[in-house]
């Protein structure tokens, strides 16, 4: 990445490309995180229904 | 059923458009002025500014609502708007950084504006989250962050303009005020795409509280005090 | 709410804010110790912040605003927390909740002590302030920076007497008060430290007037706001 005379950024893609992957990185993270805890919540409900009768 | 149907609609349709505006920012927009493809960043930096201060509105309205009415649905929806709020906060700041490294040569200034007030609302609702984790009662849980969330939502348009005037002689430039139209529409379609999956994920984390709330009120003591809050 | 039959008159709501001042000062004035304590640790903060920034004069003077509105916020937790954790022990909230008091009164009451309290740190603060960070007051000063120190403890108290109510009956309270309560206060932070930084460096551009309504401003806006909210925080 180099700042050219004009005072114009020229490349700087890694960080373009840093910036959108941590970005789906998180979204889908937080996504699945909360997929994996609601059905971890609706095993121990069934599990208490079945011991409880 | 319905609502769930409409809520995994909008999780869907949140994604392909985010797609589709992520896709035309990093391939179709032409490179920015000044800041040349480094301004790619601002396609998913500014939407994510815009909804995490919408969820925060949100968490507001849901919070009066839940104080006036003590419904335990405002209060899972409160719950679910302050979260994703929070997680897109912390988003736009990584997203923050990686803009401010090649733009200004650091990682952090806090000469910029925006950046040490975004920082600052992370922190105001990060705390209501921790004190939600930190309540045992139920009842109490629900009363005290919701006054946590008003109390909060009541400081930012003070934070701000103090953060405005503190700075007002060192601002930094940061993000182009005019833009072209072709860089508008990218961030107008990730606008939109963000609000859409947050509107997903808020009823699913509200869902979660739901389902939380049910599970603990029906526990016995023993249960309630070993389940750790996952 | 339904514990109050009917609302107090103002002058009756002002008497029962007298009694809950009163009943503090009357338990701070037994023991001493929480005021002691805070000065104490007011001290030892400021020389802290000393040797943190190194023996240089002109960055100690020139943070000297700083180090001074840290130290207020450092030691406001401090008696934030005290203020609440004497009603804790025997169950004295709940003894007080039951009386047919306003619990406006009880808001306001136990802010104003508390603003009273911080205010007291002041001069101790201040005096040595002048002494480690080389700084000097005029006479002009001093009346502006007195001003100035009770509308920020204001502005810290009626905040932080909401959240002490309510994470002293939380888990984790001594992580909890400060956790929520210092983002909130950012504006006091920032305010006050420009204003005394103003008084204390000199204000060529006449910006001391904008910082100090803002200041008061926050203050305003937050008493308000607690006064609504308390209620709902205490009722059971």
């Amino acid at each position: 990445m180099r700042v050219a005379p004009e005072g114009v950024i020229i490349g700087g893609w890694s960080f373009v490309v840093a910036a959108y992957g941590v970005t789906a990185v998180v979204l889908v993270g937080y996504a699945w995180s909360l997929r994996s805890r609601l059905n971890r919540t609706q095993q121990r409900m069934q599990a208490r229904e079945r011991d409880h009768g | 059923m319905g609502r769930q149907r409409i809520t995994t609609i909008a999780g869907v349709l949140g994604v392909v458009l985010l797609l589709a505006g992520s896709y035309i920012g990093l391939f179709v927009a032409p490179p920015e002025r000044h800041m040349g493809d480094v301004a790619r960043i601002l396609y998913v930096h500014v939407p994510c500014a815009w909804n995490s201060l919408l969820c925060y509105t949100f968490a507001f309205g849901f919070a009066i609502a839940s104080l006036a009415t003590r419904r335990p649905r405002w209060d899972q929806l409160m719950t679910g708007a302050v979260e994703v709020g929070v997680v897109l906060n912390v988003l736009l700041l990584l997203q923050g950084m990686l803009f401010a490294r090649p733009t200004w040569g650091i990682w952090w200034t806090w000469g910029d504006v925006r950046l040490v007030f975004s920082f600052l609302m992370f922190l105001l609702f990060a705390g209501v989250l921790a004190l939600r984790a930190f309540v045992d009662d139920p009842a109490r849980r629900g009363t005290w962050t919701a006054i946590a969330t008003v109390a909060a939502f009541v400081d930012v348009p003070l934070v701000y303009y103090c953060v405005r005037w503190w700075r007002s002689l060192h601002q930094m430039q940061s993000t182009p005020e005019t833009m072209d139209a072709a860089m508008v529409l990218p961030m107008r379609i990730n606008a939109f795409g963000v609000l859409f999956l947050a509107w997903w994920l808020i009823a699913a984390r509200a869902e979660l509280e739901r389902r939380r709330q049910a599970f603990d009120e029906v526990a016995e003591p023993a249960a309630v005090v070993v389940a750790g809050r996952a | 709410m339904s514990a109050t039959a009917e609302r107090p008159a103002a002058r009756g709501l002002a008497r029962e804010i007298g009694a809950v001042i009163a009943k503090d000062l009357l338990l701070e004035w037994r023991s001493r110790a929480r005021l002691l304590a805070t000065v104490l640790f007011g001290i030892v903060a400021l020389a802290l912040f000393s040797f943190a920034a190194g023996a240089d004069v002109a960055v100690l003077e020139r943070g000297a605003a700083g180090f001074l509105v840290l130290a207020l916020l450092l030691s406001s937790t401090l008696g934030l927390a005290e203020s609440f954790r004497v009603e804790q022990d025997d169950s004295a909230m709940e003894g007080l909740l039951l009386l047919p008091i306003d619990p406006h009164a009880l808001f306001y009451g136990k802010a104003l002590g508390n603003t009273l309290f911080l205010s007291l740190l002041g001069p101790v603060l201040a005096v040595a302030a002048v002494v480690f960070y080389a700084v000097e007051v005029g006479p002009r000063a001093l009346v502006q920076l007195v001003l100035l120190w009770v509308l920020a403890a204001a502005g810290l108290s009626a905040p932080g007497t909401l959240y002490a109510a309510m994470t002293s009956r939380a888990r984790s309270q001594d992580v909890l008060l400060p956790l929520i309560h210092y983002p909130l206060v950012v504006p006091v932070l920032l305010a006050a430290v420009k204003s005394i930084d103003l008084i204390l460096n000199g204000d060529p551009m006449g910006q001391l007037g904008s910082w100090t309504a803002l200041l008061a401003g926050f203050a305003l806006v937050y008493w308000s706001l607690g006064g609504v909210l308390f209620p709902l925080a205490v009722e059971e």
